[in-house]
């Protein structure tokens, strides 16, 4: 049989792609075709996705021969510019530590109360202006928006620039210098604000002010790694919760009983956010990986040079952990999935989005008991190219 | 119970904090564990399980 082209199709657009439930079955690995002609492997189990994560014989590094990319595009992006998802050993331990410090459990817990103001106000300005409008934009991309911005201390005017260059960043379907330049815009943007903070820091309470003040003059980071980390974080508040508080509204569209669940008991909100994570997942093409040496994955050998992708969709959807994988289903108490990936990779900014999350869920509903779409569902334009899956408008009334 | 941690692995995910606040916390330096509570009582065992299967570096034991 020939390989399937990837990335994969889904046939329906709340569910992971079909083929992943087939590969599953059929054995450890599954084989696919790429964009330019050469192949790579599926990892589609859950057990085979978190070993194959933790596994150092796995490069993370696009510097190493044989590196497998989605796109032309993306080919293009991780050739030129520099992921804190790539680095490995020291490097990664001293940028990630960095970015862990603003993301810890109290950080977040410390920003829970004004996430609250911001989702009232924005649910406000919703009511004010009238049904119907766009919800993304309204809402589920502004809340991170508005969040990550005052976190890192940059003017939310900005936030045009900030969204549609991070949505640059992981197009697949664009021509192969949109992403670098996208990239390179959020770069010198940062650089400027960063140099003149290097110069004065001044007294502010925000992450870029300590980048400067703690990490550049102290000398831990050079102004570059801290501009990468800049990016690197509006990106990631932008693009992943944007799409989940989503998907997340679009599924308890889509099960009116599971919403009704978790309006009626407000302890359910937590593990409804869980299950969003879970069944959605937003990282739908899975973690890149090169193989150092001949190997085996689930007893399935490989060799040196193979291009792997780690399928997180496929893992969090494997009947051996979450039986009836594919039912939305918030009273499932399990938090042992990988939407957010698993190994040292495993997202920094977590909590952050979660804790929006479940600020987002608490009230929503409450406040606009009536939210529905307000096109049919079938018209909806999903993201299918795309590292991030989502939609890029969500029309709504209530 | 007795808990360990290898805080030199950590990547400060935080997900042993949201499952098991009493005894785990974060370093305010650079978000890596401390241990609040190196032997916490037989009642905690449920979420010290839950903290060690999803840590993802793998850096909690218990004996």
């Amino acid at each position: 049989m020939t390989a399937l082209s990837y990335p994969l199709s889904r046939s329906a657009a709340l569910s992971p792609p079909d083929a992943l439930a087939r590969f599953r079955l059929e054995g450890p690995l599954a084989r696919v075709r790429l964009w330019n002609g050469t192949g790579a492997w599926l990892v589609t189990r859950y057990a085979d996705v978190r070993a194959a994560l933790l596994d150092k014989r796995l490069s993370e590094s696009p510097k190493e021969p044989g590196y497998p990319t989605f796109s032309e595009s993306r080919e293009a992006l991780v050739s030129a510019d520099t992921f804190v998802t790539h680095t490995q050993g020291d490097e990664h331990s001293r940028l990630r530590r960095v970015m862990s410090r603003e993301l810890t459990v109290k950080r977040v817990e410390a920003q829970r109360e004004k996430v609250r103001v911001i989702i009232d106000r924005l649910i406000d300005e919703m009511v004010a202006k009238g049904p119907p409008l766009d919800f993304v934009s309204h809402f589920a991309l502004a809340l991170p928006s508005l969040v990550i911005t005052e976190m890192l201390g940059v003017p939310y005017e900005d936030h045009e620039f900030f969204e549609e260059n991070s949505r640059l960043r992981v197009a697949l379907d664009v021509p192969p210098d949109v992403p670098i330049r996208a990239t390179e815009e959020l770069a010198e943007y940062f650089s400027k604000i960063l140099r003149a903070k290097e110069t004065d820091p001044g007294d502010g309470d925000d992450i870029l002010t300590r980048l400067a003040r703690d990490h550049i003059a102290t000398g831990a980071i050079s102004h570059r790694e801290a501009v990468i980390l800049a990016y690197t974080m509006v990106q990631a508040g932008h693009e992943t919760t944007g799409n989940m508080l989503t998907l997340g509204t679009l599924l308890l569209l889509r099960n009116p009983e599971q919403l009704n669940l978790m309006l009626n008991d407000p302890s359910l909100i937590k593990t409804a956010v869980e299950e969003m994570l879970r069944h959605t997942t937003v990282l739908q093409l899975g973690m890149v990986r090169t193989a150092t040496e001949d190997m085996e994955i689930g007893g399935q050998p490989i060799r040196k040079g193979d291009g792997i992708f780690i399928m997180l969709n496929s893992a969090n959807h494997d009947p051996e952990i979450y039986p009836n994988p594919d039912q939305f289903d918030v009273t499932r108490t399990e938090r042992n999935h990988v939407a957010f990936s698993y190994g040292i990779h495993q997202c920094a900014g977590q909590q952050l989005a979660r804790m929006e999350m479940q600020e987002v869920f608490a009230v929503l509903f409450k406040k606009l008991p009536n939210l529905r779409l307000a096109v049919p569902f079938e018209e909806l334009k999903f993201k299918h190219q795309a590292v991030v899956y989502g939609v890029d408008t969500l029309p709504v009334t209530w | 119970m007795l808990i360990r941690i290898n805080k030199d692995k950590c990547i400060g995910a935080g997900n042993c904090v949201m499952v098991a606040p009493t005894v785990f916390t974060q370093d305010e330096d650079d978000g890596r564990v401390i241990l609040l509570d190196p032997n916490p009582s037989e009642d905690l065992a449920a979420e010290v399980a839950e903290a060690i299967e999803i840590c993802p570096a793998k850096v909690i034991s218990r004996e």
